[in-house]
């Protein structure tokens, strides 16, 4: 009964929650001129109020609050390196950076994103691939990746001022819209990281057991 | 409860390690083989604890566990919950490395208070109102440190200690009503824990 007690007990304090945790998170990204990101706690509890300060080498630029949805922006850019931190009440801090090539070189290419990505896969198409993909499954992103090469050995075979200006262009535009097009997956990996696995908590009681048992069994030789 | 790297001074950083390797070495000392079993269960306990949590207004809050501790082993409380914070930052990233004996004294000091505090009371008083007590006044105690290190580190007091309280006072009365029931349980299941290791010293 009591054996059976206490493992009741040990069992019903794992079930209630296993997935939650205490830790904060912070994650961003460049939008345009704009740094987007959300604060949560791992769980995926949205950390409402926390302080975010935008350092630059150490340095505090700005300092904005989260919403009630975790969520904070800082506008009008330039594009360098910054760090981000997070301050979610007493003791919870986070950090995350964000590096200066995210921003890309023209930022009216995220509003004409999509256009433009086709655009480019047209271009692709036109000019002599090496090796086109023939399956349709992997889609634009993977057509657009090669065609960045091959555009710019087409531009240093011409050296033609024109068409570098348009191939540049052209650049900025598809790797915004692919910066564009991963964020949910970065925001999904970001979340994934943070998750608490069952596995985890099973090798953490392990660890336990074992420790206290290696304890028990060195007390025991000594005796 | 648990302070994350990079937001405490080193001197700060370095009395938590201090004191915390005081703290486990009269731990250790004081850890009668008997008791070795029921320590573990209580470690995993408060390494599982910490998941088990709420969201509390702009934040969010979980369970520690650190009253039940000390009322029940004293002093041993510091290598428990030592070993299941070096889990905890390890597995979750809950608080971080450095800062381990800092955390590490914010919850294990409280439970030694408070096992030096309640254990005389345990057969003058219910197990419901002993354990109400140990575990909220823990809370209130671990509240009370982590501000002061917060302050000891720049930070100002009266503001954390402010949120650190409105954060925390639900949670001492959650975690007093959870610690009331498991002293409670313990008390019908298995009384000779109660009794026989707060008999030992």
């Amino acid at each position: 009964m009591t054996k059976y007690g206490w493992l009741s007990l040990l069992l019903s304090v794992c079930m209630i929650n296993p997935c939650y945790a205490h830790r904060v998170k912070i994650f961003a990204w460049v939008n345009g001129q704009a740094i987007v990101g959300e604060v949560y706690f791992s769980g995926g509890i949205k950390a409402q109020q926390a302080k975010i300060s935008l350092l630059d080498a150490q340095q505090t630029l700005a300092v904005t609050t989260t919403n009630r949805k975790g969520e904070f922006h800082f506008d009008g850019l330039d594009a360098k390196s910054y760090q981000l931190k997070a301050n979610a009440g007493p003791g919870h801090q986070a950090t995350f950076s964000i590096d200066a090539q995210e921003f890309g070189p023209v930022s009216r290419a995220t509003a004409t994103s999509s256009h433009q990505l086709n655009s480019s896969g047209n271009s692709t198409a036109s000019t002599s691939i090496p090796t086109p993909t023939p399956s349709s499954f992997d889609s634009a992103a993977v057509v657009s990746l090669p065609s960045l090469d091959t555009l710019s050995a087409v531009t240093n075979a011409d050296s033609s001022a024109a068409s570098s200006t348009e191939v540049n262009q052209c650049q900025a535009q598809t790797r915004a819209a692919i910066a564009q097009a991963i964020i949910p997956l970065r925001k999904q990996l970001d979340a994934f990281e943070a998750e608490i696995r069952f596995r985890d908590i099973i090798g953490g009681l392990g660890y336990i057991a074992g420790l206290f048992g290696l304890w028990s069994m060195m007390r025991q030789r000594r005796v | 409860m648990h302070i994350a790297d990079g937001v405490l001074s080193t001197p700060v950083l370095v009395v938590g390690i201090a004191l915390s390797a005081i703290g486990t070495a009269i731990g250790l000392r004081k850890l009668q083989d008997a008791q070795i079993p029921f320590a573990a269960v209580l470690s995993a306990c408060f390494f599982v604890a910490s998941l088990i949590h709420f969201p509390l207004g702009p934040s969010s809050v979980h369970l520690v566990f650190s009253g039940i501790i000390g009322l029940l082993l004293g002093w041993v409380a510091f290598p428990v919950i030592l070993i299941a914070l070096i889990l905890q930052a390890v597995f979750f990233s809950f608080g971080g490395i450095v800062v381990l004996g800092v955390n590490c004294l914010n919850m294990a000091l409280p439970a030694v208070v408070i096992g030096l505090l309640l254990r005389p009371l345990r057969n003058k008083i219910s197990p419901r109102v002993l354990g109400f007590l140990a575990g909220s006044s823990a809370i209130v105690l671990t509240g009370t440190l982590v501000s002061l290190s917060l302050y000891l580190s720049g930070d100002a007091f009266v503001s954390t200690a402010n949120a650190v309280f409105i954060a925390n006072l639900p949670l001492a009365a959650l975690e007093g009503i959870i610690a009331s029931f498991v002293i409670v349980f313990i008390n019908k299941v298995k009384p000779e824990v109660l009794n026989g290791v707060q008999h030992h010293d």
